[in-house]
């Protein structure tokens, strides 16, 4: 029942799973490293009040939206393979809810 | 493997084995049973609504009374008996379809079942508690907020734990049809119920959240004194209309979507035809989904929200008219040249096929902005949602009972009365819903518990009545039958139509705990179809004959239901009883987490039926056959 990978030493197998690892760590290292500058930079933003109100909250908005790609893509594997479902549904939850917060800002707020 | 040693779990019997198990197909005749049954109990509802109008200053019942009858009647149909069936069919269909051993979280599909079950009871235990909700099933604020009758907290505390229960539902399915298909099974070979299960489940995942929210609002607005729908406290009244119907609108597609799925399988198998128009069916079925989310104001013309949202909605909502008349064509079609055959199934697809069109003119002529301030509110209004809503989803609920309940249960419905069933059924509805479009037009409103002689209303009212009547009669038919079937002795042969195109078909009776002893190997579309003109009595297999790894049985669910239902009451309980109520709500919840830490806590592997007893399986089930 198990499925037949491709015959590898075991050798050979532990030294390739040994090089994934560490490529992984460098990627989540410097991911989090990135992370961590960028918050810093928005709290930066706004504390040294350099940008009027309103350019502080697109700016902020745009940070956002850098973080979130981070996560998903570093963080969360997005950027693997087999993830295409994932990818379509959680575009047509954005998308449903930015038409919904959309209208309801245009209707009630 | 062979490490796993553990051994086969000892059969439970009887009620044990129905509250615990896990199995894909006992909880679909567990969901669809426990729909059934609240389809009565919405239909004695309906009956007691349409007799108290039968005639102008009736008091068969109060205005107070019928509140309560015509908030829980459509609440019941609606979230209770319609969608707990369609995903009952569901799950006694789409693993099957696909060619699946089960669905992909077997645990969390029994707890959705319970959950859904216990919300139920919860919601209906108002009728015992000396308060029934009020406020329509739409409940909207401010009327929802009056704290003066406990009716509303069942409404909010019910639909939300058996909204958790469908949640679960959706989302495990989605997971099932991405993941479970059995090799060759391409989504585009998938048949046309599984896509439209797949579509509702989308819609389930992203429509119920904002149900969620409106309920726990609403909860929180009535139980622990929270200001969201007060205009003087700083609330906005609006608020739940939108939240309500931006779950409302793609709910009516979660139901009619896998409608059309049933009468897509059903048309085909009864034509002898492939599917007309397969691919576009698979589209219309996303764009329908999709654009069931851009529609939700036009629930809401008359609140004064302006012409431009308002011509937006509108022109929204017509593009849907689109996508379903390439449907009502494509089934069309697939009949045209057909070699026909008319059992009850392929009656209620037929006849479905005109009563829905219907319900889609008056939808279309609604969805016209300035002409709805005619309609709103209206008998127009409750004509049009009950020809889509009976004429679609009823029609379908019943084809699809005709169609799968040998699979299920192994024996046939008795056809004769069957079509005696159908024929009342039929008319009754045009009986009871047509002449409700010349009483909305002649300007009768809705929810009105009663009306004045003499302004042209009697008569239609009382053909109203009489159809409804008929409409009863025709279920307690069903209920014969349904009876006289199980306690048959007569089983069907594997394909019991004789011409079934998909995987469910090729399987034998009583269809095996584990589905199919070797997964199957799919070939294209209607693989059973495309074996059956080569030749072949049943579809290529995938894999040897090998152990087959099965989920463990489990109370779990059932308690965390129980300890959820528990909490529920006692929140209600608590505004009356006080500390009682807080009591019982504690320990509710204190069950659920209980049951929630012991699931993560105990290591549960599952069994394995060895090699031995499933091939003793194929060898009975081949000497069967050469008989």
């Amino acid at each position: 029942m198990e499925k037949h990978e491709p015959q590898l030493t075991r050798k050979q197998m532990e030294l390739e799973m040994k090089a994934d690892h560490s490529r992984e760590m460098q990627v989540q290292l410097i991911s989090f490293a990135l992370m961590i500058f960028l918050t810093l930079i928005a709290f930066g933003a706004v504390m040294a009040e350099l940008m009027p109100r309103w350019a502080a909250g697109g700016f902020l908005v745009i940070m956002a939206i850098v973080q979130v790609y981070l996560q998903l893509y570093m963080f969360m594997h997005m950027n693997n393979k087999g993830n295409t479902w994932i990818k379509v549904m959680m575009g047509l939850g954005i998308f449903v809810a930015l038409t919904i917060v959309a209208t309801l800002r245009l209707l009630i707020w | 493997m062979a490490t796993h040693t553990m051994g086969m779990p000892k059969k439970k019997s009887g009620i044990m084995d129905w509250l615990t198990t896990v199995d894909h197909k006992k909880i679909g005749v567990l969901y669809i049973f426990s729909g059934l049954f609240f389809l009565l109990v919405g239909g004695v509802e309906a009956l007691m609504i349409r007799y108290q109008l039968i005639k102008p200053m009736n008091d068969f019942v109060s205005g107070e009374v019928f509140n309560q009858l015509i908030t829980m009647h459509g609440t019941t149909m609606i979230f209770l008996a319609a969608m707990p069936m369609l995903i009952g069919y569901m799950n006694a269909a789409v693993p099957l379809q696909i060619g699946a051993r089960d669905v992909a979280f077997p645990f969390l599909n029994a707890l959705g079942f319970w959950l859904f079950f216990f919300g139920g009871l919860l919601l209906n235990l108002s009728w015992f508690m000396g308060a029934a909700p009020n406020a329509g099933w739409t409940a909207y604020a401010p009327l929802s907020t009056v704290p003066d009758a406990l009716g509303v907290d069942f409404y909010a505390l019910g639909l939300q734990i058996s909204g958790f229960g469908t949640l679960m539902g959706g989302i495990n399915f989605l997971v099932t049809i991405l993941n479970m298909r059995a090799p060759g099974m391409k989504l585009m070979r998938m048949p046309m119920f599984t896509w439209t299960a797949f579509v509702a489940s989308a819609l389930i995942v992203f429509a119920f959240p904002p149900l969620t929210v409106g309920l726990f609002l609403l909860t929180f607005e009535r139980l622990f004194g929270a200001h969201f729908f007060d205009p003087a406290a700083g609330g906005n009244i609006v608020i739940w209309e939108h939240l309500f119907w931006i779950f409302g609108h793609p709910e009516v597609y979660i139901l009619i979507l896998p409608a059309f799925g049933i009468f897509s399988e059903i048309i085909p198998t009864f034509a002898r035809k492939r599917l007309f128009g397969y691919t576009t069916m698979v589209f219309a079925t996303m764009l329908i989904g999709f654009l069931g989310f851009m529609v939700w104001v036009h629930h809401m013309f008359t609140v004064g929200l302006g012409p431009v949202a308002n011509a937006i909605f509108a022109v929204a909502t017509m593009a849907i008219a689109v996508p379903t008349g390439v449907k009502i064509f494509n089934w069309l079609f697939t009949l045209w040249g057909g070699k026909l055959t008319f059992p009850v199934a392929m009656l209620y697809s037929v006849a479905f096929i005109p009563s829905f069109l219907i319900g889609g003119m008056t939808g279309v002529m609604l969805s016209v902005a300035p002409a709805d301030y005619q309609y709103h509110d209206s008998y127009f209004v409750v004509a049009h949602f009950h020809y889509v809503i009976v004429g679609g989803v009823v029609f379908g609920l019943f084809a699809g009972l005709y169609y799968w309940f040998p699979l299920m249960f192994g024996k046939k419905l008795h056809e004769g009365l069957g079509k005696i069933q159908f024929w009342l059924f039929f008319i009754g509805f045009h009986l009871t819903f047509f002449p409700q479009h010349i009483l909305g037009l002649t300007g009768m409103p809705r929810r009105v518990f009663t009306y004045l002689p003499n302004q042209g209303w009697d008569m239609m009212n009382l053909l109203s009545t009489i159809g409804a009547a008929f409409m009863g009669v025709s279920t307690i038919i069903l209920l014969v039958q349904l009876v006289m079937a199980l306690t048959s002795k007569e089983y069907v042969k594997r394909d019991v139509w004789g011409d079934g195109r998909t995987l469910e078909w090729t399987l034998p009776v009583p269809t095996p705990e584990y589905n199919f002893a070797q997964t199957p190997l799919v070939k294209g579309l209607d693989t059973f179809w495309l074996e059956k003109m080569a030749g072949n009595t049943t579809v290529s297999v995938s894999e040897p004959v090998g152990d087959i790894h099965m989920p463990n049985n489990s109370i779990l669910p059932f308690v965390m239901s129980v300890g959820l239902f528990l909490a529920g009451l006692g929140f209600i309980l608590r505004l009356d009883y006080g500390t009682v109520g807080l009591v019982i709500a504690i320990l509710g919840l204190a069950t659920t987490l209980t049951a929630m830490f012991l699931r993560s806590w105990i290591d549960d592997h599952g069994y394995y039926i060895p090699k031995s007893v499933i091939e003793e399986d194929l060898r009975l089930e081949a000497e069967k056959e050469a008989k």
